[in-house]
């Protein structure tokens, strides 16, 4: 290790979760920076190529779903590895209204999400009473589960899939909707997560996260907290699954019910910073950003490259990006207020 | 006085063995009830079976006139008891004064509970137990004897009727032993009841207006410290058959067996 490694180090340490800013400095500041990436992502569509203003959508996409998971999963500490169904009836539900009964999309994307949040509170009310790996296998089994049966039931197409009304407009148009579209979702869900993570609810959860016992007898209900959270998570998944829905026009079940692709996001959400509002949004934009450079330069070995990066970033920040800035970066650029303060 | 708490044959079984067997005693209004015994008495199972985290074998448990082994340990906690754990566990990942917060959130009084009067309560609180200058610290950066004051100051946030406490001295130095001893006085006068299980002695017989005794699941013996302390049955769990038989042989006075709990 150098020199300067080592002194980073120390500095991290002393700086330990004190920030040199004050609270009300560190909110503008927040603000300010929020509202600035906005204007950015507002502007950027007119100004980039087709090819990047999807790949910006998928983004907001798995940014999306990565702060989805990260109320069960980060604040609540329930991992949820079959996140991927509350995708997959998110779209189903959206597509089957409005092939079906042609209900406008805003309502059917709506309906999609309550009708996952409402399947995980009849769900989560038995097997959140499960503790730790058991709920986790439950989920695995239950995303596999419905694939199936989605399979064969005839209202969703089965297995030829189903295939969602056309917008009749230009291209370049439709693809303008779906990224403004996603970017709203982005916003509504990083707006959730925030108001849950500072809220009374919010401290129940984290509470249950470190410890279940010592949170019931301080008079948090537990079970009750634990499917509220996945309910949450269900719903902004689910309205997610019906934005992909009238993105891709066409799906098949093993197209939403893609057990890799929650394992993404699952990624995502360590890789930004568990626990955190901002984390997984982060997380979402490396990884992205990442795997699309590496398919691109290293077509033939991307999933071998993409691997290499991933145990790179677990080896040097395994506590997730926003930890790593938070304890080397920020002390290293402030050192000596940080000093000041301590003294 | 009446009875706030009442045990009526309350039994655990963990398989063949009764960890809890038949306890039956009520802690009045008001005062501060120690429970003793070697390990293994079963008191931290008798606790956690007030708190419902152990479902009980037989028996009942009432509170207020209230039945509540049938509850669930949240709502325990609503109706007014509190609880601290031998074995420390802080919320990990919330600062110290979140930890306290939680408490004044979750608590006897607090359905609703905003966040930032939950704080305002959790900074006063951990004043009356010395912690308030630690408020910004997380929970792994802070003493043993801290940890043990953060345990109690969570429950107390809660603004209990009845505090349960395991263990709250254990680990810590004689003056900070004290010290825990004043603040959990200070809480009793402030009209707070309290069932105590300590292993240091001092500040047990120094601190509860009654003791019950625990061996092998069962009560042996309750009173106040001065009879405790006298009572052969005790001295026999505690320092053994051969150590009670010599004393009754020499049949020396009160005083000199009081000074072995010291």
């Amino acid at each position: 290790m150098s020199t300067s490694d080592q002194e980073m180090q120390k500095a991290g340490e002393g700086a330990k979760r004190r920030s040199i800013f004050t609270p009300r400095t560190q909110r503008l500041l927040s603000i300010g920076f929020v509202a600035i990436l906005l204007i950015c992502a507002a502007v950027a569509p007119f100004r980039l190529s087709g090819y990047w203003v999807r790949v910006l959508t998928g983004m907001f996409m798995y940014a999306a779903l990565a702060s989805s998971l990260n109320i069960i999963l980060g604040y609540t500490g329930y991992a949820d590895f079959g996140n991927i169904v509350y995708f997959g009836m998110g779209a189903y539900v959206t597509g089957v209204l409005m092939v079906t009964w042609r209900v406008p999309l805003p309502l059917a994307m709506l309906a999609g999400g309550l009708f996952c949040s409402l399947f995980a509170i009849i769900i989560g009310l038995p097997i959140l009473r499960l503790k730790g790996n058991y709920f986790a296998i439950a989920t695995l089994g239950l995303s596999q589960a419905m694939r199936e049966i989605v399979r064969n039931m005839r209202i969703t197409g089965g297995g030829m899939g189903l295939s969602l009304p056309l917008l009749r407009v230009d291209p370049r148009v439709f693809n303008l909707i779906v990224y403004f579209m996603m970017l709203g979702i982005l916003a509504g869900v990083v707006i959730i997560s925030y108001v849950v993570s500072h809220s009374r609810f919010g401290y129940g959860l984290r509470a249950i996260k470190a410890d279940e016992n010592g949170a019931a007898v301080m008079g948090i209900d537990t079970t009750k907290w634990k499917v509220r959270a996945w309910a949450i998570t269900a719903f902004c998944t689910g309205i997610v699954g019906g934005a992909y829905a009238f993105w891709f026009v066409y799906f098949t079940p093993p197209d939403v019910f893609e057990i890799l692709m929650s394992t993404k996001y699952l990624v995502m959400v360590y890789l930004g910073g568990i626990g955190t509002v901002a984390g997984p949004v982060i997380g979402a934009f490396l990884l992205e950003f990442i795997s699309d450079y590496v398919w691109g330069r290293f077509l033939q070995i991307h999933v071998g490259v993409l691997g290499a990066a991933i145990v790179l970033i677990v080896l040097f920040m395994p506590k997730g990006f926003i930890h790593m800035v938070r304890s080397r970066i920020l002390p290293l650029l402030t050192r000596a207020g940080a000093h000041e303060e301590r003294s | 006085m009446t009875a706030l708490l009442e045990l009526h044959a309350v039994s655990k079984h963990f398989g063949g063995l009764a960890a809890v067997d038949k306890v039956e005693f009520a802690v009045e209004q008001g005062e501060i009830l120690g429970i003793i015994g070697p390990n293994g008495a079963g008191k931290t199972t008798l606790l956690n079976c007030i708190s419902a985290l152990e479902p009980l074998t037989a028996g009942e448990i009432v509170f207020k006139g209230q039945r509540i082994d049938t509850l669930k340990p949240h709502q325990i906690a609503q109706l007014g008891i509190g609880r601290t754990f031998q074995i420390v566990k802080p919320f990990i990942g919330l600062t110290v004064k979140e930890n306290v917060a939680v408490g004044a959130m979750y608590g006897h009084t607090a359905r609703g509970e905003s966040v930032g009067k939950a704080m305002h309560q959790a900074q006063e609180i951990m004043e009356r137990v010395n912690l308030a200058h630690k408020g910004d610290y997380a929970t792994d950066e802070i003493t043993v004897a801290d940890r043990k004051r953060l345990e109690l100051a969570r429950a107390l946030a809660m603004q209990p009727e009845l505090l349960l406490l395991d263990e709250v001295m254990a680990g810590l130095n004689p003056r900070e032993t004290d010290e825990m001893m004043e603040v959990a006085q200070e809480i009793n006068r402030r009209g707070v009841t309290i069932l105590i299980i300590e292993h240091v002695m001092r500040a047990i017989m120094g601190i509860s207006h009654r003791i019950v005794v625990m061996h092998h699941g069962k009560l042996i013996a309750a009173g106040t410290p001065q009879e405790i302390a006298n009572d052969d049955r005790v001295i026999e769990a505690y320092l053994g058959e051969r150590y009670a038989a010599a004393k009754r042989a020499k049949s020396t006075g009160a005083d000199s067996t009081a000074s072995l709990w010291q």
